[in-house]
């Protein structure tokens, strides 16, 4: 796999992960409920915390991802099954964000379970200290993994073949690529939009967000089925 | 299904954070939450049994006369997520 697939796959798989909306949701709740009690410098420092959470746990996650690849296969990277099986899970994948990510209705519910999210809700409401936002952070990236599991899998694999100055930089490429969704929702916050702006903008962009998140599932497995599958074949 | 009685001091308690939340002054926020309530206890004199959601159609309606922010997030607070 040359080093421009991979970094390709490792960019296509972040900007997959950044459009999942469960960390955003979260966070919109977190800022709404914490400005309405706490003072602005309060809110700031729980949305950091909050933020350097979700980082955190993509991080820790792709980590994992890396160091469960090159420990458990022979040959440093997944097999052409491993990576078959990879492509139907993101065909499946592409399908069920289009139809299922969002429940239908004029809202932006998102298809976890009920009890879950209104726990997300409560915890969010409820959250008054740093490192509860930190945690909360990393809960709501690890509920969304039904849908980003395939994409630290492939990008842990992608970014096995890098050299090993290039995997850290992937490494810290993908965290951030994944967490800027929450870093400009936080500046637009700054800039004076609320939760009623965001949350009308989502509702109206919520079809192109599905349609955004499908095709990324569907360019990344044609573009796994390319260069990995047929390509290693060639 | 859960029965439980309206509570007016939970829903004042509730406009006022999410109005200080969209940063609303304090005085028009007051002034809001007195009439809706007003509005609202009005509404609910000949009735003995509400729903959830009726409450919040008419809170929202009575909302949506004084600030279309305030009614949008009460109306939308729990389909965010």
């Amino acid at each position: 796999m040359s080093s421009f697939v991979s970094l390709g796959i490792v960019l296509l798989s972040g900007l997959i992960l950044a459009s999942l909306q469960a960390p955003l949701a979260s966070f919109l709740l977190l800022y709404h409920s914490s400005f309405g009690k706490n003072i602005k410098k309060k809110t700031k420092s729980l949305a950091s915390s909050y933020v350097s959470g979700v980082a955190v746990m993509v991080f820790l996650l792709l980590a994992t991802s890396v160091f469960l690849i090159s420990a458990l296969s022979f040959s440093g990277s997944l097999s052409l099954v491993s990576l078959v099986v990879l492509f139907g899970v993101l065909l499946a994948l592409s399908l069920l964000s289009l139809c299922f990510y969002y429940k239908f209705g004029r809202s932006t519910e998102l298809w976890l379970p009920r009890k879950v999210s209104k726990f997300i809700s409560s915890r969010a409401r409820a959250t008054s200290d740093n490192s509860e936002a930190f945690a909360l952070g990393m809960f709501v990236t690890f509920c969304d993994l039904l849908f980003s599991f395939p994409l630290f899998i492939l990008s842990a694999n992608a970014i096995l073949s890098l050299s090993s100055p290039y995997q850290v930089l992937a490494l810290a490429g993908f965290t951030i690529l994944s967490c800027l969704p929450l870093v400009i929702l936080r500046l637009a916050i700054r800039k004076g939009k609320n939760l009623a702006d965001v949350q009308r903008w989502r509702l109206k962009n919520k079809n192109f967000f599905r349609f955004f998140s499908g095709l990324g599932f569907l360019v990344l497995a044609v573009f796994l089925f390319a260069f990995l599958v047929i390509g290693d074949k060639i | 299904m859960t029965r439980k009685s309206f509570s007016p001091e939970n829903l004042v308690k509730e406009l006022k954070h999410d109005s200080k939340s969209l940063g609303l002054p304090e005085n028009s926020t007051n002034l809001i939450v007195a009439r809706v309530l007003e509005s609202v206890l009005t509404w609910l004199e000949n009735r003995d049994i509400i729903t959830t959601s009726d409450l919040e159609r008419v809170v929202g309606c009575e909302l949506e006369k004084y600030s279309s922010d305030l009614a949008f997030v009460y109306q939308n607070r729990n389909k965010i997520i």
